[in-house]
Protein backbone atom coordinates (compact mmCIF):
# COMPACT_ATOMS: atom_id res chain seq x y z
CA UNK A 1 0.00 0.00 0.00
CA UNK A 2 1.45 3.31 -1.08
CA UNK A 3 -0.94 5.53 0.77
CA UNK A 4 -2.17 4.78 4.26
CA UNK A 5 -5.24 6.90 3.43
CA UNK A 6 -6.51 3.95 1.37
CA UNK A 7 -6.77 2.12 4.65
CA UNK A 8 -9.57 4.47 5.74
CA UNK A 9 -11.38 4.03 2.44
CA UNK A 10 -11.22 0.25 2.66
CA UNK A 11 -12.65 0.24 6.18
CA UNK A 12 -15.37 2.72 5.19
CA UNK A 13 -16.39 0.53 2.23
CA UNK A 14 -16.40 -2.55 4.42
CA UNK A 15 -18.73 -0.78 6.85
CA UNK A 16 -20.98 0.24 3.97
CA UNK A 17 -21.22 -3.28 2.59
CA UNK A 18 -21.82 -4.74 6.03
CA UNK A 19 -24.64 -2.29 6.73
CA UNK A 20 -26.25 -3.03 3.39
CA UNK A 21 -26.06 -6.74 3.99
CA UNK A 22 -27.48 -6.38 7.47
CA UNK A 23 -30.29 -4.20 6.16
CA UNK A 24 -31.04 -6.75 3.42
CA UNK A 25 -31.18 -9.57 5.88
CA UNK A 26 -33.52 -7.65 8.14
CA UNK A 27 -35.75 -6.84 5.18
CA UNK A 28 -35.73 -10.47 4.16
CA UNK A 29 -36.73 -11.54 7.65
CA UNK A 30 -39.51 -8.95 7.72
CA UNK A 31 -40.70 -10.23 4.38
CA UNK A 32 -40.73 -13.79 5.64
CA UNK A 33 -42.72 -12.80 8.69
CA UNK A 34 -45.18 -10.82 6.57
CA UNK A 35 -45.52 -13.74 4.20
CA UNK A 36 -46.22 -16.16 7.02
CA UNK A 37 -48.80 -13.78 8.49
CA UNK A 38 -50.41 -13.39 5.09
CA UNK A 39 -50.55 -17.13 4.60
CA UNK A 40 -52.31 -17.58 7.93
CA UNK A 41 -54.72 -14.74 7.19
CA UNK A 42 -55.55 -16.15 3.77
CA UNK A 43 -56.27 -19.58 5.23
CA UNK A 44 -58.62 -17.92 7.67
CA UNK A 45 -60.24 -15.91 4.90
CA UNK A 46 -60.86 -19.08 2.94
CA UNK A 47 -62.42 -20.59 6.02
CA UNK A 48 -64.61 -17.51 6.50
CA UNK A 49 -65.51 -17.61 2.84
CA UNK A 50 -66.65 -21.19 3.24
CA UNK A 51 -68.74 -20.13 6.20
CA UNK A 52 -70.41 -17.38 4.14
CA UNK A 53 -71.09 -19.85 1.33
CA UNK A 54 -72.71 -22.19 3.84
CA UNK A 55 -74.70 -19.22 5.10
CA UNK A 56 -76.05 -18.42 1.65
CA UNK A 57 -76.89 -22.06 1.11
CA UNK A 58 -78.57 -22.26 4.50
CA UNK A 59 -80.66 -19.17 3.77
CA UNK A 60 -81.74 -20.66 0.43
CA UNK A 61 -82.67 -23.97 1.99
CA UNK A 62 -84.49 -22.28 4.84
CA UNK A 63 -86.58 -20.11 2.54
CA UNK A 64 -87.38 -23.02 0.26
CA UNK A 65 -88.45 -25.15 3.23
CA UNK A 66 -90.53 -22.49 4.93
CA UNK A 67 -93.32 -22.36 2.33
CA UNK A 68 -94.03 -26.10 2.14
CA UNK A 69 -93.71 -26.30 5.93
CA UNK A 70 -96.33 -23.60 6.38
CA UNK A 71 -98.59 -25.52 4.03
CA UNK A 72 -97.98 -28.78 5.92
CA UNK A 73 -98.80 -27.20 9.29
CA UNK A 74 -101.83 -25.34 7.89
CA UNK A 75 -103.36 -28.36 6.14
CA UNK A 76 -102.62 -30.68 9.04
CA UNK A 77 -104.42 -28.31 11.40
CA UNK A 78 -107.31 -28.02 8.97
CA UNK A 79 -107.66 -31.79 8.73
CA UNK A 80 -107.29 -32.11 12.51
CA UNK A 81 -110.19 -29.69 13.04
CA UNK A 82 -112.34 -31.53 10.51
CA UNK A 83 -111.58 -34.87 12.12
CA UNK A 84 -112.28 -33.50 15.58
CA UNK A 85 -115.70 -32.29 14.43
CA UNK A 86 -116.81 -35.64 13.08
CA UNK A 87 -115.50 -39.15 12.67
CA UNK A 88 -115.64 -40.40 9.06
CA UNK A 89 -118.39 -43.00 8.75
CA UNK A 90 -116.17 -45.84 7.56
CA UNK A 91 -113.54 -45.49 10.40
CA UNK A 92 -113.69 -47.41 13.66
CA UNK A 93 -112.62 -45.87 17.00
CA UNK A 94 -109.04 -47.21 16.85
CA UNK A 95 -108.48 -45.91 13.35
CA UNK A 96 -110.00 -42.57 14.31
CA UNK A 97 -107.73 -42.17 17.38
CA UNK A 98 -104.66 -43.33 15.53
CA UNK A 99 -105.30 -40.83 12.73
CA UNK A 100 -105.73 -37.99 15.21
CA UNK A 101 -102.53 -38.97 17.03
CA UNK A 102 -100.69 -39.19 13.73
CA UNK A 103 -101.84 -35.70 12.80
CA UNK A 104 -100.63 -34.35 16.12
CA UNK A 105 -97.24 -35.97 15.56
CA UNK A 106 -97.17 -34.49 12.09
CA UNK A 107 -97.80 -30.99 13.42
CA UNK A 108 -95.18 -31.44 16.13
CA UNK A 109 -92.67 -32.68 13.57
CA UNK A 110 -93.42 -29.73 11.34
CA UNK A 111 -92.92 -27.34 14.27
CA UNK A 112 -89.61 -28.94 15.04
CA UNK A 113 -88.61 -28.57 11.40
CA UNK A 114 -89.69 -24.92 11.56
CA UNK A 115 -87.42 -24.38 14.60
CA UNK A 116 -84.51 -25.90 12.72
CA UNK A 117 -85.22 -23.65 9.75
CA UNK A 118 -85.29 -20.74 12.20
CA UNK A 119 -81.85 -21.71 13.47
CA UNK A 120 -80.60 -21.97 9.90
CA UNK A 121 -81.99 -18.56 9.06
CA UNK A 122 -80.44 -16.91 12.10
CA UNK A 123 -77.16 -18.52 11.17
CA UNK A 124 -77.44 -17.41 7.55
CA UNK A 125 -78.41 -13.85 8.40
CA UNK A 126 -75.35 -13.39 10.53
CA UNK A 127 -72.78 -15.01 8.24
CA UNK A 128 -71.94 -11.65 6.70
CA UNK A 129 -68.62 -11.07 8.44
CA UNK A 130 -69.56 -7.72 9.95
CA UNK A 131 -73.24 -8.27 10.69
CA UNK A 132 -73.68 -7.57 14.38
CA UNK A 133 -76.74 -7.49 16.58
CA UNK A 134 -77.76 -7.94 20.18
CA UNK A 135 -77.44 -11.60 20.98
CA UNK A 136 -78.83 -13.85 23.63
CA UNK A 137 -75.94 -16.28 24.04
CA UNK A 138 -78.30 -19.00 25.28
CA UNK A 139 -80.19 -18.76 21.97
CA UNK A 140 -76.92 -18.93 20.03
CA UNK A 141 -76.05 -22.06 22.00
CA UNK A 142 -79.48 -23.61 21.38
CA UNK A 143 -78.88 -23.02 17.67
CA UNK A 144 -75.49 -24.69 18.00
CA UNK A 145 -77.17 -27.64 19.75
CA UNK A 146 -79.52 -28.08 16.77
CA UNK A 147 -76.49 -28.74 14.59
CA UNK A 148 -74.49 -30.86 17.03
CA UNK A 149 -76.82 -32.81 19.29
CA UNK A 150 -77.49 -35.60 16.77
CA UNK A 151 -73.73 -36.03 16.33
CA UNK A 152 -73.23 -36.56 20.05
CA UNK A 153 -76.19 -38.93 20.30
CA UNK A 154 -74.83 -40.97 17.42
CA UNK A 155 -71.55 -41.38 19.34
CA UNK A 156 -73.32 -42.35 22.55
CA UNK A 157 -72.42 -39.10 24.30
CA UNK A 158 -74.80 -37.14 26.47
CA UNK A 159 -75.13 -33.41 25.95
CA UNK A 160 -75.80 -31.74 29.26
CA UNK A 161 -77.04 -28.17 29.01
CA UNK A 162 -76.99 -25.86 31.99
CA UNK A 163 -77.97 -22.48 30.64
CA UNK A 164 -78.25 -19.74 33.23
CA UNK A 165 -81.38 -17.59 32.86
CA UNK A 166 -81.28 -13.83 32.35
CA UNK A 167 -77.90 -13.47 30.73
CA UNK A 168 -76.96 -9.94 29.70
CA UNK A 169 -77.09 -9.50 25.92
CA UNK A 170 -73.87 -9.50 23.93
CA UNK A 171 -73.24 -7.30 20.89
CA UNK A 172 -71.86 -9.49 18.16
CA UNK A 173 -72.15 -11.72 15.15
CA UNK A 174 -74.30 -14.68 16.19
CA UNK A 175 -73.27 -16.92 13.27
CA UNK A 176 -69.61 -16.47 14.02
CA UNK A 177 -70.18 -17.10 17.71
CA UNK A 178 -72.35 -20.09 16.87
CA UNK A 179 -69.46 -21.30 14.73
CA UNK A 180 -67.16 -21.04 17.77
CA UNK A 181 -69.54 -22.95 20.05
CA UNK A 182 -70.27 -25.58 17.39
CA UNK A 183 -66.55 -26.05 17.01
CA UNK A 184 -65.99 -26.39 20.76
CA UNK A 185 -68.84 -28.90 21.08
CA UNK A 186 -67.58 -30.98 18.13
CA UNK A 187 -64.04 -30.92 19.58
CA UNK A 188 -65.45 -32.05 22.93
CA UNK A 189 -67.37 -34.84 21.18
CA UNK A 190 -64.23 -36.01 19.41
CA UNK A 191 -62.30 -36.10 22.68
CA UNK A 192 -64.97 -38.03 24.55
CA UNK A 193 -65.40 -41.80 24.40
CA UNK A 194 -68.85 -43.36 24.07
CA UNK A 195 -70.81 -43.17 27.33
CA UNK A 196 -69.20 -39.86 28.26
CA UNK A 197 -70.76 -36.46 28.73
CA UNK A 198 -70.26 -33.10 27.11
CA UNK A 199 -71.47 -30.30 29.33
CA UNK A 200 -72.28 -26.78 28.19
CA UNK A 201 -72.75 -24.17 30.90
CA UNK A 202 -73.46 -20.48 30.81
CA UNK A 203 -73.07 -18.02 33.65
CA UNK A 204 -73.30 -14.32 34.28
CA UNK A 205 -70.14 -12.44 35.02
CA UNK A 206 -70.22 -9.22 37.01
CA UNK A 207 -66.65 -7.89 37.05
CA UNK A 208 -66.42 -7.12 34.18
CA UNK A 209 -70.03 -7.59 33.10
CA UNK A 210 -70.51 -10.33 30.60
CA UNK A 211 -71.21 -13.97 29.92
CA UNK A 212 -69.11 -17.07 30.46
CA UNK A 213 -69.70 -20.14 28.32
CA UNK A 214 -67.96 -23.34 29.37
CA UNK A 215 -67.73 -26.45 27.21
CA UNK A 216 -66.50 -29.43 29.22
CA UNK A 217 -65.80 -32.97 28.20
CA UNK A 218 -64.94 -36.16 30.04
CA UNK A 219 -62.30 -37.19 27.51
CA UNK A 220 -58.64 -37.99 27.84
CA UNK A 221 -57.57 -34.42 28.52
CA UNK A 222 -54.85 -32.35 26.87
CA UNK A 223 -51.15 -32.64 27.80
CA UNK A 224 -49.54 -29.42 29.13
CA UNK A 225 -47.25 -28.94 26.10
CA UNK A 226 -50.29 -29.05 23.79
CA UNK A 227 -52.25 -26.65 26.03
CA UNK A 228 -49.65 -23.97 25.40
CA UNK A 229 -49.96 -24.20 21.64
CA UNK A 230 -53.59 -25.17 21.22
CA UNK A 231 -54.75 -21.76 19.90
CA UNK A 232 -51.84 -21.39 17.44
CA UNK A 233 -52.79 -21.53 13.77
CA UNK A 234 -51.97 -24.87 12.09
CA UNK A 235 -51.34 -26.57 15.41
CA UNK A 236 -53.37 -29.76 15.50
CA UNK A 237 -53.44 -33.06 17.37
CA UNK A 238 -55.93 -34.67 15.00
CA UNK A 239 -54.82 -36.66 12.00
CA UNK A 240 -57.27 -34.93 9.69
CA UNK A 241 -57.18 -31.58 11.48
CA UNK A 242 -56.25 -28.30 9.83
CA UNK A 243 -55.22 -26.69 13.10
CA UNK A 244 -57.43 -23.75 12.28
CA UNK A 245 -60.60 -24.40 14.29
CA UNK A 246 -59.38 -23.11 17.64
CA UNK A 247 -57.22 -20.34 16.20
CA UNK A 248 -60.25 -19.03 14.29
CA UNK A 249 -62.34 -19.43 17.45
CA UNK A 250 -59.81 -17.31 19.34
CA UNK A 251 -59.80 -14.73 16.57
CA UNK A 252 -63.61 -14.50 16.58
CA UNK A 253 -63.82 -14.23 20.37
CA UNK A 254 -61.16 -11.52 20.40
CA UNK A 255 -63.01 -9.64 17.66
CA UNK A 256 -65.87 -9.55 20.16
CA UNK A 257 -63.64 -8.13 22.88
CA UNK A 258 -63.75 -11.44 24.74
CA UNK A 259 -61.29 -14.15 25.62
CA UNK A 260 -61.00 -17.90 25.36
CA UNK A 261 -59.20 -20.14 27.83
CA UNK A 262 -58.53 -23.79 28.23
CA UNK A 263 -57.90 -25.92 31.28
CA UNK A 264 -57.33 -29.64 31.37
CA UNK A 265 -56.27 -32.46 33.59
CA UNK A 266 -54.92 -35.55 31.87
CA UNK A 267 -57.35 -38.43 32.07
CA UNK A 268 -60.17 -36.27 33.36
CA UNK A 269 -61.16 -34.10 30.43
CA UNK A 270 -60.88 -30.54 29.27
CA UNK A 271 -62.77 -27.32 29.76
CA UNK A 272 -62.87 -24.48 27.25
CA UNK A 273 -64.17 -21.22 28.64
CA UNK A 274 -65.28 -18.27 26.57
CA UNK A 275 -65.90 -14.85 28.05
CA UNK A 276 -67.93 -12.30 26.12
CA UNK A 277 -68.41 -8.78 27.46
CA UNK A 278 -71.98 -7.59 28.01
CA UNK A 279 -73.21 -5.06 25.52
CA UNK A 280 -73.37 -1.56 26.96
CA UNK A 281 -73.92 0.89 24.13
CA UNK A 282 -76.74 -0.86 22.31
CA UNK A 283 -78.84 -2.04 25.24
CA UNK A 284 -79.44 1.45 26.52
CA UNK A 285 -80.52 2.99 23.23
CA UNK A 286 -83.62 1.22 21.87
CA UNK A 287 -83.43 2.99 18.48
CA UNK A 288 -80.12 1.27 17.84
CA UNK A 289 -81.76 -2.02 18.44
CA UNK A 290 -84.38 -1.24 15.80
CA UNK A 291 -81.74 -0.13 13.34
CA UNK A 292 -79.70 -3.30 13.55
CA UNK A 293 -82.60 -5.74 13.74
CA UNK B 1 -25.68 3.92 15.10
CA UNK B 2 -21.94 4.01 15.59
CA UNK B 3 -20.22 0.97 14.08
CA UNK B 4 -17.71 -0.96 16.09
CA UNK B 5 -14.42 -1.93 14.52
CA UNK B 6 -12.08 -4.54 16.01
CA UNK B 7 -8.37 -4.35 15.25
CA UNK B 8 -6.47 -7.58 15.86
CA UNK B 9 -2.65 -7.57 15.73
CA UNK B 10 0.01 -8.92 18.06
CA UNK B 11 2.27 -5.92 17.47
CA UNK B 12 1.47 -3.04 19.73
CA UNK B 13 2.98 -0.46 17.36
CA UNK B 14 0.77 -1.59 14.55
CA UNK B 15 -2.35 -1.54 16.72
CA UNK B 16 -1.37 2.01 17.59
CA UNK B 17 -0.90 3.01 13.92
CA UNK B 18 -4.21 1.52 12.80
CA UNK B 19 -6.08 3.03 15.70
CA UNK B 20 -4.63 6.47 15.14
CA UNK B 21 -5.38 6.25 11.44
CA UNK B 22 -9.06 5.41 11.98
CA UNK B 23 -9.61 7.60 15.01
CA UNK B 24 -11.15 10.47 13.07
CA UNK B 25 -13.64 8.36 11.09
CA UNK B 26 -16.31 8.10 13.77
CA UNK B 27 -16.15 4.40 14.67
CA UNK B 28 -15.93 2.80 18.08
CA UNK B 29 -12.48 1.25 17.97
CA UNK B 30 -11.46 -1.80 19.91
CA UNK B 31 -8.23 -3.84 19.84
CA UNK B 32 -7.09 -7.36 20.60
CA UNK B 33 -3.45 -8.49 20.95
CA UNK B 34 -3.96 -12.08 19.78
CA UNK B 35 -6.51 -14.50 18.33
CA UNK B 36 -7.74 -15.72 21.67
CA UNK B 37 -8.56 -12.23 22.94
CA UNK B 38 -10.16 -11.36 19.59
CA UNK B 39 -12.44 -14.40 19.70
CA UNK B 40 -13.54 -13.55 23.23
CA UNK B 41 -14.46 -10.05 22.09
CA UNK B 42 -16.21 -11.30 18.96
CA UNK B 43 -18.41 -13.50 21.11
CA UNK B 44 -19.47 -10.57 23.27
CA UNK B 45 -19.75 -7.60 20.90
CA UNK B 46 -21.37 -6.86 17.59
CA UNK B 47 -18.53 -5.58 15.39
CA UNK B 48 -19.28 -4.27 11.92
CA UNK B 49 -15.72 -4.77 10.69
CA UNK B 50 -12.85 -6.90 11.93
CA UNK B 51 -9.31 -6.10 10.80
CA UNK B 52 -7.08 -9.04 11.57
CA UNK B 53 -3.49 -10.09 11.22
CA UNK B 54 -2.94 -13.72 10.20
CA UNK B 55 0.13 -14.81 12.16
CA UNK B 56 -0.42 -14.39 15.87
CA UNK B 57 0.39 -16.26 19.07
CA UNK B 58 -2.34 -18.33 20.67
CA UNK B 59 -5.18 -18.50 18.07
CA UNK B 60 -4.25 -17.25 14.57
CA UNK B 61 -6.15 -15.16 12.02
CA UNK B 62 -7.96 -18.18 10.55
CA UNK B 63 -9.47 -18.93 13.95
CA UNK B 64 -10.54 -15.29 14.26
CA UNK B 65 -12.21 -15.44 10.84
CA UNK B 66 -13.99 -18.67 11.75
CA UNK B 67 -15.29 -17.16 15.01
CA UNK B 68 -16.48 -14.05 13.19
CA UNK B 69 -18.31 -16.19 10.60
CA UNK B 70 -20.02 -18.06 13.39
CA UNK B 71 -21.00 -15.20 15.70
CA UNK B 72 -21.21 -12.16 13.42
CA UNK B 73 -22.60 -13.24 10.07
CA UNK B 74 -22.97 -9.65 8.91
CA UNK B 75 -19.46 -8.49 9.82
CA UNK B 76 -16.91 -7.71 7.10
CA UNK B 77 -13.39 -9.03 7.51
CA UNK B 78 -10.26 -7.27 6.34
CA UNK B 79 -7.07 -9.32 6.43
CA UNK B 80 -3.76 -7.55 7.16
CA UNK B 81 -0.68 -9.59 6.57
CA UNK B 82 3.07 -9.33 6.06
CA UNK B 83 4.84 -10.46 2.87
CA UNK B 84 6.04 -13.61 4.52
CA UNK B 85 2.67 -15.22 4.95
CA UNK B 86 1.10 -15.26 1.50
CA UNK B 87 0.17 -18.88 1.87
CA UNK B 88 -1.68 -18.11 5.04
CA UNK B 89 -3.48 -15.24 3.37
CA UNK B 90 -4.52 -17.53 0.54
CA UNK B 91 -6.06 -19.83 3.11
CA UNK B 92 -7.92 -16.89 4.56
CA UNK B 93 -9.35 -16.09 1.15
CA UNK B 94 -10.41 -19.68 0.70
CA UNK B 95 -12.21 -19.62 4.05
CA UNK B 96 -14.64 -17.29 2.32
CA UNK B 97 -15.88 -13.81 1.84
CA UNK B 98 -12.95 -11.67 2.92
CA UNK B 99 -13.71 -8.04 2.13
CA UNK B 100 -10.14 -6.94 1.45
CA UNK B 101 -6.63 -8.20 1.75
CA UNK B 102 -4.07 -5.58 2.74
CA UNK B 103 -0.33 -6.16 2.65
CA UNK B 104 1.89 -4.85 5.40
CA UNK B 105 3.58 -2.54 5.71
CA UNK B 106 0.87 -0.01 5.10
CA UNK B 107 1.76 3.44 3.80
Amino acid sequence: LDDIGVFNTVVARAIERRNLRKHNRELFEQLQRAYEELRQKSEMLIQNEKMSAIGVLAAGVAHELNNPLTAVVGFAQMIAEKLKASRPANWNDTEYERAQQALENLVQGAHRARDIVGSLLRFARATKPDARSLIDINQTLRDAFVFTEHLLLRHGIMLEKRLAPELPPVWGNSARLQHVFTNLIINAQQATPSGGTVRVLTERAEQPKGVWVHVEDTGEGIPPEALERIFEPFYTRKEQGTGLGLSIAKQIIEEHGGEIRVASELGKGARFSVFLPADEAHTIDPTQRVRVA
Amino acid sequence: MTERVLIVDDEEDLRYVYTRQLRGDGYLLDTAADGEEAIEKIRATEYAVILTDMRMPRKDGLAVIAAAREHLPDAEIIVLTGHGSLENALQAFKSGNIFEYLLKPLG
